[in-house]
């Protein structure tokens, strides 16, 4: 540091400035103003909470639909190819609705075919000749996981743990009530069109 | 009758933590007359530097329970007091360096300069760029790490801005002397 900067430094580190005469009354008065809060800030930071409390919870409930749809061997059920030959049996001997409780046969009777019953009453006559069914008691789409690959598997589990798994028949009969009154409509809309069609021609021809 | 309490350095801040308004008073008679030099250092007009001054104080009263016995409570205040002159300056834009120290030049040349007493008017008169550096480097001892980071500049900026300064003022007072 060379002189000229020590004499300078000195200057100003003794150097004193009195303050005008009303200089403490201005500062009195800053003193007694009352201190504004950040109001605005606060109301940012509670909405920023709000909205992460809100993501968080559709993240978990989104979290909690793509397990049921990865993992929907919690709400399927297991039967064996007797019970539901017994069951539909039933159903359309009695055409009542009954609750049954079915036990899945042992893994020597279970190893032969399996299947994913799509469609019952009717035509589940032509399916019964399969071993184990896995019935979609939920409404998960079928093209939402690959319900075929996955049938080892849950013979596997059916395979090793003898749970008890309910069917519910209503449901059942409900879903083939729906199937069937859709292939009327459809082929109703068929011969519609086909009507329509021979009118169209009959008037052709008779002009 | 009026009473004039004097509290010791300790019981001025613990009394000022407590919003003991004749501590506070006592706090700013104190040291106001050496803040409003601090602040002058870097504020050309007076009444802008009190202004500022006061503002620093205030912080000072409202931020005192902050201090902690680290370092000197004179040192404490300074700080404050330079902070807050550095953000008077930079509203005002006067804190927009030219990177290129050469470029910036003496704004007044004079030679009717007392020297021992007029200190300032030399300091006022250098380019506003290189002022602040050199009162923050040799007046009030900051590296130039601080200071590129108290002024928003490079550590070289900081270090040429500082060098034409020291040059500018030798030549003046080689002038006067």
């Amino acid at each position: 540091m060379e002189d000229f900067e020590k004499d300078i430094k000195d200057f100003f580190q003794r150097r004193e400035i009195k303050p005008s005469a009303d200089a403490w009354q201005r500062m009195e008065n800053l003193l007694n103003e009352p201190q504004a809060k950040p109001k605005k800030a606060y109301r940012i930071y509670w909405a920023v909470a709000a909205s992460i409390v809100v993501i968080f919870g559709l993240f978990t409930l989104l979290q909690k639909q793509d397990k049921e749809l990865i993992n929907p061997a919690s709400h399927d059920s297991y039967v064996t190819k007797d019970s539901v030959v017994n069951k539909i049996q039933q159903l359309q001997n009695n055409n009542q609705v009954v609750k049954v409780e079915v036990v899945p046969q042992k893994a020597e009777n279970s190893r032969k075919k399996s299947a994913i019953i799509k469609k019952i009453p009717e035509k589940i006559s032509e399916k019964v000749n399969r071993e184990v069914y896995v019935v979609q008691q939920n409404k998960v789409k079928e093209d939402a996981f690959p319900v075929e690959k996955m049938v080892s598997t849950e013979i596997a589990s059916v395979q090793n743990t003898k749970t008890q798994i309910y069917v519910n028949p209503n449901k059942l009969l409900r879903s083939a009530e729906m199937e069937r009154q859709t292939d009327n409509m459809i082929s109703n809309g068929q011969n519609f069109w086909k009507k329509v069609k021979e009118i169209n021609t009959v008037v052709v021809h008779s002009k | 009758m009026n009473l004039k309490i004097s509290f010791t350095e300790s019981e001025l801040i613990n009394q000022v933590q407590n919003n003991n308004r004749v501590a506070q008073k006592q706090l700013f008679d104190q040291f106001s007359p050496t803040m409003l030099s601090t602040c002058r250092q870097y504020i050309k007009d007076l009444h802008n530097a009190e202004d500022v001054m006061l503002c620093a104080f205030m912080k000072v009263f409202q931020n005192i329970n902050q201090y902690r016995n680290d370092g000197s409570f004179e040192g404490w205040i300074r700080k404050i007091m330079i902070r807050e002159s550095l953000s008077f300056l930079r509203s005002k834009k006067e804190l927009d360096f030219i990177e290129d120290a050469s470029q910036s030049v003496l704004s007044v040349v004079s030679d009717s300069y007392e020297i021992s007493n007029d200190y300032q008017r030399l300091i006022d008169d250098l380019p506003k760029g290189c002022r602040y550096v050199f009162v923050l480097n040799v007046i009030e001892g900051y590296k130039h790490q601080e200071i590129a980071e108290m002024l928003n500049i490079s550590v070289g900026t900081s270090k040429s801005q500082l060098a034409y300064a020291k040059k500018l003022l030798k030549q003046q007072i080689e002038l006067i002397r």
